[in-house]
């Protein structure tokens, strides 16, 4: 990184007023609560490895956003960047997350059984379902400020404790940088592949250092289950499948990440995770829970429904394309999962997505019918 | 020049390789938040940085490259209002009429920003008149916006001034709603219809709930009528508490026979034989008395 312990030091000869950034042009939720006096505050400060206020807000800086998408705008390097910073990074997740308080405690369920329904989400409409999320490793520093040795570690702890998975979890690994082509194709085909991002937001973070030192896939023989290791957090976990058996695919999430953190637990590396902020990752918008539950689903008719958007938000559900998996000749499908991440758990998530996901395609077929949807008008959850 | 030329040689494989790891996508859509597909074109576009832009499409980046959402560089260049961008793109073949996934065309995005110049722009390379503007109207935008100029550019383009979208209602309707009152006359004089709003919600209501005088002033000064019921039953002067417009709509006297002569007259040409109206060779008095002038 570009700051760090000894230049935090040389930069407080410099004034406040001379080193607050210009965010005069920007739109994002950092921009909109580091006053000038709360940078003065807190710009001396620093978590025990170092990151300091402008290593948090340096992406935000760089990225000044978008007139209609509002980023968070700032990044943590480790866990303790969320109580060293909770004077800026709590108003973030406020405004973030729904008006969720710093006093406020957070739900963790990764019981599959309390989810009700979920296994009969009809398969003409639903081409495939995915539940993912990401996890930190307590005792290294997360992607935008660990060093290569911590990424390594990183790395060689999660190839460990992946290898040691077994029945319908057990798997391979492909590090990055040694993939034969073969591998590279055939990961490419599964749409399993990840490379260094080109998102300005993400490399001004400093995630993408040493590009593709200690960065690797491991996913199970059915393709089922995957990981990515030390991209955007230490850990990006995701259980999916064909067809809308979300249930299942729910199931092997809870079961495999619940194996993954006890193996690591075992080791002496906890998940990072507490009361207040659930599992914490490296960007305030995916505390909580960090996860998304989404469908691949055909909703031709009524994605031209003028109530589409309001009917999403009532569900608290969001839209976003599929990129092309599941539906490369086919008009009218969409990503569909849940928009929030913190407040609620795990299960509850699912659980709207299910619901919500349930009624759309209700009312999709009402409207291939030519019938009226009125009555089926959800109130907002 | 070799080293230049192998360089970008290198560029061009390295764009390629991406685009197709991802099925033509900008990243792996697997795990992806909101902001990692958007490409250092996205950037540049949105942000207004011509240099960059410029550089990257000279080292063969595919200017259609599109974010999960199907935004491309050129809806970007148009949310952020920049001529010169846009007009790089168009030279390098963005296509001017992508659609996003959430139905915005590139006119749509440059309703959204409010340039005029850009919005003629995208007009010399795009339909006023795409499909998806059923859904996404730049005019609706432009009106809600209060972007008076882009109004004037799409309507003399041809686009329906009186185009009402389900539960949106018109150009007119929206303008009244966010008491943007150079929209509100622009729209007026160049041939709305004073009482298409939002089905029986005619646009002096939206006028009156959201305390518009000059709005409301300007609306009855074109033929308002005052005593329409929306579907609640409701009059105008029933959706009002501001004192101002009560006074307005309770005092508003008998028109001049001139007057409604002229909205009568107005009504029957509509918004395109006002258009036409104007190529007429009238008597100036005439002309002035029927355009506003």
């Amino acid at each position: 990184m570009p700051f760090g312990n000894s230049h935090n030091q040389l930069k407080m000869k410099y004034s406040s007023e001379q080193e607050y950034p210009d965010l005069s042009k920007h739109n994002n939720y950092m921009a909109k609560i580091l006053t000038p006096g709360l940078y003065e505050k807190l710009r001396s400060k620093q978590t025990p490895s170092g990151f300091t206020l402008d290593d948090v807000i340096q992406t935000g800086v760089d990225n000044p956003g978008h007139p209609f998408i509002m980023t968070v705008g700032c990044v943590a390097g480790d866990e303790e960047t969320y109580e060293v910073f909770k004077e800026l990074l709590d108003p973030v997740i406020q405004d973030r997350h729904g008006g969720y308080k710093p006093t406020d405690k957070h739900k963790t369920d990764l019981n599959p059984s309390n989810l009700k329904g979920g296994d009969d989400l009809d398969p003409n409409y639903v081409l495939s379902s995915r539940v993912r999320t990401g996890r930190s490793i307590r005792g290294f520093c997360l992607p935008p400020h660990c060093s290569r040795g911590e990424r390594r570690a990183v790395e060689k702890l999660s190839v460990q404790a992946l290898g040691a998975l077994a029945g319908d979890l057990k798997g391979k690994y492909y590090a990055l940088k040694n993939m034969t082509e073969a591998e590279q194709q055939q990961l490419i085909d599964d749409h399993f592949l990840f490379d260094k991002p080109v998102s300005p937001l993400l490399l001004a973070s400093g995630m993408a250092r040493d590009w593709p030192d200690a960065r690797g896939i491991w996913h199970n023989d059915s393709k089922t289950f995957l990981v990515w290791v030390n991209e955007e957090d230490h850990l990006r976990v995701i259980s999916m499948q064909k067809g809308g058996k979300m249930k299942e695919v729910f199931t092997r999430f809870c079961i495999g990440l619940t194996k993954i953190e006890e193996l690591f637990r075992n080791k002496g590396h906890a998940f990072m995770w507490n009361e207040h902020l659930g599992y914490v990752l490296t960007c305030p918008s995916n505390l909580g829970t960090g996860l998304r539950a989404g469908v691949h689903v055909k909703l031709p008719n009524l994605s031209k429904y003028r109530q589409f958007e309001e009917i999403l938000k009532r569900l608290r559900l969001q839209k976003r394309g599929t990129g092309g998996v599941d539906t490369a000749a086919v008009g009218g499908v969409f990503d569909i999962s849940n928009a929030d991440r913190l407040g609620f758990s795990e299960v509850e998530l699912v659980q709207m997505v299910v619901d919500g996901v349930k009624l759309l395609i209700e009312m999709e077929k009402r409207l291939e019918k030519g019938q009226s949807v009125d009555d089926l008008m959800p109130a907002q959850k | 020049m070799a080293v230049v030329h192998a360089e970008g040689n290198v560029w061009i494989k390295q764009w390629d390789h991406r685009f197709h790891m991802y099925g033509g996508q900008t990243c792996s859509p697997l795990m992806a938040g909101s902001w990692d597909d958007r490409t250092p074109l996205h950037d540049a576009a949105l942000q207004g940085r011509l240099l960059p832009l410029r550089r990257l499409l000279s080292q063969g980046y595919n200017v259609g490259m599109a974010t999960l959402d199907g935004i491309t560089a050129l809806h970007e260049a148009c949310v952020g209002g920049h001529f010169t961008c846009a007009k790089l793109l168009l030279e390098h073949g963005a296509d001017a009429n992508a659609v996003t996934f959430d139905g915005a065309t590139p006119l749509f995005s440059a309703c959204c920003s409010g340039n005029p110049a850009l919005v003629s722009l995208i007009l010399t390379h795009s339909s006023a008149h795409h499909p998806a503007h059923l859904l996404c109207s730049p005019l609706h935008e432009a009106a809600k916006r209060g972007h008076t100029a882009c109004v004037e550019l799409l309507l003399s383009h041809g686009v329906n001034v009186d185009m009402e979208l389900p539960s949106v209602g018109t150009a007119l309707y929206c303008a009244c709603e966010v008491k943007s009152t150079d929209c509100v006359l622009t729209l007026l004089i160049l041939g709305a219809d004073v009482q298409c709003g939002r089905g029986l919600d005619t646009p002096l209501h939206a006028a009156c709930r959201v305390g518009g005088a000059k709005e409301a002033e300007l609306l009855l000064e074109h033929g308002a009528d005052r005593t329409s019921r929306n579907s609640e039953g409701k009059t105008p002067l029933d959706l009002t508490s501001d004192q101002s417009i009560k006074h307005l709509l309770q005092t508003a006297g008998t028109c001049s026979l001139s007057q409604l002569c002229r909205w009568c007259i107005r009504r029957s040409l509509g918004q395109k034989g006002l258009n036409k109206t104007k190529t007429l060779c009238l008597p100036h008095m005439l002309h002035n008395y029927l355009l506003y002038h």
